[in-house]
């Protein structure tokens, strides 16, 4: 069996699992299953009010800003207590990382992970979503929504997978020498790839895809440090770029394109003491 | 020599060859294919380097740093081998993909293993990089608490 259809019918990771997984890998998670159910939550409720709308967005920010930035945390929980969806979590937990981390996990993952497996009737998702509030509308929206599936739950452990696999760290001769992710080390969720690596379930809004490339392009900007040679300067990017293009095709793209243009300069920087005179 | 001092030794300045290009995928793949790169180019220089060498960062001269120079030359040479580069490795994966069984042509995502180690591959060549002296950014960097879940850039 191949490893790709092995993914597609593979099931969500378990709450036990999940408990492998350090902290900040495991608010990645979190957040990448509440960015792929979010758009949902309009299309189930168009008529939400605004400040609904706004709090469940906030989740999936601050639960990826927390992932990625730990060190931002404090104005990641500022954040949350201006977003009503978070303030029990908020209040509820310690004021420094524990309080990011438990309102990404609380408000944001878990809910939405199992919410979108646990899918039932779209029909009855406004309805549920009218009848409470705050975070408990973002997971009954979610929950009623209809599109538990294979696909939703092979993208989920196709995170889970990933993120187990990178947190163990790993030392061969071809990887070289990595460290082991511990609770403190940030993980941005954008690290996973696309948000279906199988593609969308059958059946999902248009208007809840993921954003296609278009003609959106990346700029790779590589400083070289004194006395290297032009040369050398290219094969360095060439390499980097050959690298980022197998990443590409990894993740399932069908690799890299490079515009026409390209940009070099020299750069003069001056540093200088910033404390006054020497 | 292109690193001076001045007279008092208090300023210190430095001539770096930078050379930047725009990358892009197959306009109806999704855009995870493009965030992903430049998050892990992000992790290695937002999380370590910054960290570690804040203090020299803090001291640049903003408005005195100016890009000046361009080097012709470079920009040819940087796009010339990068293009080869990526039909070199069109040529190897599509060769791979066939070896594999392969009538089917379309991209499929490799095992988390395979992900893995590919991002592990790049993250160390970063590290290489910057061991040597090099700086890499993905320059449509948000900065930190930002709003990650829009599409970028």
């Amino acid at each position: 069996m191949s490893d790709g259809r092995r993914d597609r019918e593979a099931k969500l990771p378990t709450e036990e699992e999940l408990s492998e997984l350090p902290r900040w890998a495991r608010v990645a998670y979190a957040a990448r299953c509440a960015r792929r159910v979010r758009p949902l939550f309009k299309h189930f409720w168009p008529e939400a009010p605004e400040e609904h709308i706004e709090a469940v967005d906030n989740a999936c920010r601050l639960s990826a800003a927390s992932a990625a930035y730990p060190a931002a945390v404090a104005r990641a929980a500022a954040a949350a207590r201006t977003a009503a969806i978070f303030t029990a979590a908020y209040d509820a937990a310690n004021p420094r990382f524990v309080a990011a981390a438990a309102v990404a996990r609380s408000a944001v993952a878990y809910a939405a992970a199992y919410a979108a497996a646990d899918a039932r009737s779209a029909a009855a998702a406004a309805t549920a979503a009218r009848s409470v509030t705050d975070a408990y509308a973002f997971a009954y929206a979610l929950t009623e929504a209809a599109y538990a599936s294979s696909a939703s739950d092979a993208a989920a452990r196709r995170d889970f997978n990933l993120l187990h696999k990178l947190a163990q760290g790993a030392a061969s001769a071809d990887w070289g020498e990595r460290t082991p992710w511990t609770d403190e080390t940030p993980v941005d969720p954008d690290l996973l790839g696309p948000l279906w690596p199988f593609g969308e379930p059958e059946g999902w809004p248009e208007e809840a895809r993921e954003p296609r490339a278009g003609d959106r392009r990346i700029r790779i900007k590589l400083t070289a440090p004194p006395h290297v040679s032009d040369e050398e300067s290219a094969a360095a990017m060439a390499e980097l770029v050959r690298r980022m293009d197998d990443l590409q095709r990894a993740m399932g793209g069908s690799g890299l394109i490079i515009d026409d243009e390209a940009n070099a300069f020299d750069e003069r920087l001056v540093l200088q003491p910033s404390g006054g005179g020497a | 020599m292109s690193e001076q001092y001045s007279r008092d030794n208090t300023k210190r300045e430095t001539i770096r060859k930078s050379t930047e290009i725009e990358l892009g995928t197959k306009p109806d793949e999704p855009i995870g294919l493009l965030s992903a790169i430049c998050a892990l180019v992000q992790k290695v220089f937002h999380f370590k380097y910054k960290r570690e060498h804040v203090h020299e960062i803090e001291h640049i001269d903003r408005e005195e740093a100016s890009s000046s120079i361009r080097s012709e030359q470079r920009e040819q040479l940087t796009k010339d081998r990068t293009r080869a580069t990526l039909a070199d490795n069109q040529r190897i994966h599509d060769a791979k993909r066939l070896a594999a069984g392969g009538a089917e042509l379309k991209p499929q995502p490799a095992s988390p293993e395979e992900q893995a180690k590919a991002a592990a591959e790049l993250e160390a060549y970063i590290l290489e990089l910057r061991a040597k002296g090099y700086t890499v950014e993905a320059p449509d960097d948000r900065p930190p608490g930002t709003d990650p879940d829009e599409p970028r850039p």
